[in-house]
């Protein structure tokens, strides 16, 4: 359901003329200088940067006539505090590249890195198929290699196959190393034991959907 | 300048992200959300951070400090303006601390204060206090007293600003005190000293 807009917005977007939209748009801040103030510190750990940061996103919801805030009120499902505070937040990160540049991606980093994610998956499915047995990571052999890519494989359709929900929980685990109390919050569940027994549930069916693809044994 | 909305191409969109947020999605949006959620890195990081950042400011004893600038005229340009006062308080920390012996300055490190600026006259609905960071894992103590010396609020934080609870009475006209104490992780101290301020007729 459609939001109502908050009485400064409004009275922001509708304002008649020049004098009027200049008192609106100090009623807006004083209402929400909390939210736009307190994002460019939670973004920017530096203080020099946090204030800058929070002119730059004043100056940017002003520029245009407002384009940006009005942008709430074509799709208004959220509350408008929320829905001002991800503007703030992609607007810091906005200044920061300017400041900084992007972030480099480094390919070897991020691939090595899932790299290990998928590892870590693996491994806890591996665990599942024979609980108590340590892998033996002795000398990679060519049939170490082919089963390897045989547990990858089938993990990999398995995974594909799952609800959006429940990738979504294996990568906050698995990819992103998330506590379990971090993934309940991103998802938005009650509690971190719904986490916990989902988790059990989808490592439960992930290993039943390897034994059908024939991967009993996750080590040679 | 990139315009963030920019990326809403390969990414979620802002009204997405903040209706998930607020848990307003229908049942199939909110798949579709975690769908893209699970397959990209960055959105999962945005909207990671953002779980941070919204139980910040919704947590009851941590709000976002309101800058007190009592300026007119063009908002955006009258709150450039007070920011470098409020920056060239921060420069000079000493100009906001009261008066302290000096071997109490020396034992005890400062604590430099954002807002209130010194001896103000704010309205109520103005109080918000705020300090610079003591550094990681410092904890916060902040007490209001009245001109008797009465304690009228204290909290304990760890946030670096609170704002007085809706239910505290501060009467219009009073002079108040308030300090913040700091515990830092290595067991040091720091203060803002005692600062006074009266709430507006």
């Amino acid at each position: 359901m459609a939001e109502k807009l908050p009485r400064e917005l409004d009275a922001l977007l509708n304002a008649r003329d020049s004098s009027s939209r200049d008192r609106a748009w100090e009623e807006f801040l004083r209402r929400y200088n909390r939210y736009l103030l307190g994002t460019a510190q939670f973004v920017c750990r530096e203080y020099d940067d946090r204030m800058d940061a929070y002119r730059y996103v004043i100056e940017s919801l002003a520029q245009d006539d407002f384009k940006r805030l009005r942008e709430y009120c074509v799709r208004s499902e959220s509350r408008f505090s929320t829905w001002l505070v991800v503007v703030a937040r992609r607007l810091c990160h906005d200044f920061r590249r300017t400041r900084y540049g992007r972030e480099r991606q480094d390919g070897g980093i991020a691939a090595r890195e899932a790299r290990v994610a998928r590892r870590r998956l693996q491994d806890l499915i591996a665990e599942e198929l024979r609980p108590g047995e340590l892998p033996d990571r002795g000398q990679p052999t060519a049939e170490r290699r082919l089963r390897e890519e045989q547990l990858s494989g089938a993990l990999a359709s398995a995974l594909a196959e799952l609800a959006p929900e429940d990738r979504l929980l294996l990568k906050l685990r698995y990819e992103d190393g998330l506590a379990v109390r971090k993934v309940a919050e991103v998802m938005r569940l009650d509690s971190e034991f719904v986490v916990y027994r989902r988790q059990k549930r989808l490592l439960t069916r992930l290993r039943d959907c390897l034994e059908e693809e024939g991967v009993h044994d996750p080590y040679p | 300048m990139d315009d963030p909305e920019s990326l809403t191409g390969s990414h979620l969109d802002t009204g997405s992200i903040s209706a998930y947020l607020d848990g307003r999605l229908e049942s199939g949006e909110k798949a579709r959300v975690q769908g893209h959620l699970a397959d990209c890195p960055e959105c999962r990081r945005e909207m990671t951070e953002l779980v941070d950042l919204m139980k910040a400011h919704d947590r009851p004893r941590r709000r976002w400090p309101v800058v007190a600038t009592g300026v007119a005229a063009a908002a955006a340009v009258a709150l450039l303006i007070s920011v470098p006062r409020v920056r060239e308080a921060m420069d000079d920390p000493g100009a906001l601390r009261a008066p302290e012996a000096a071997t109490e300055r020396e034992a005890v490190r400062s604590l430099p204060v954002i807002s209130p600026p010194p001896d103000a006259s704010l309205t109520r609905e103005e109080v918000v206090f705020a300090w610079e960071s003591a550094g990681e894992e410092a904890a916060y103590r902040l007490t209001m007293t009245d001109e008797e010396g009465q304690t009228v609020w204290r909290i304990d934080t760890d946030a670096t600003w609170v704002d007085p609870p809706s239910d505290l009475e501060l009467r219009p006209g009073q002079i108040y005190f308030w300090y913040v104490d700091a515990v830092l992780s290595d067991g040091t101290t720091a203060t803002t000293g005692v600062n006074r301020l009266r709430l507006a007729p």
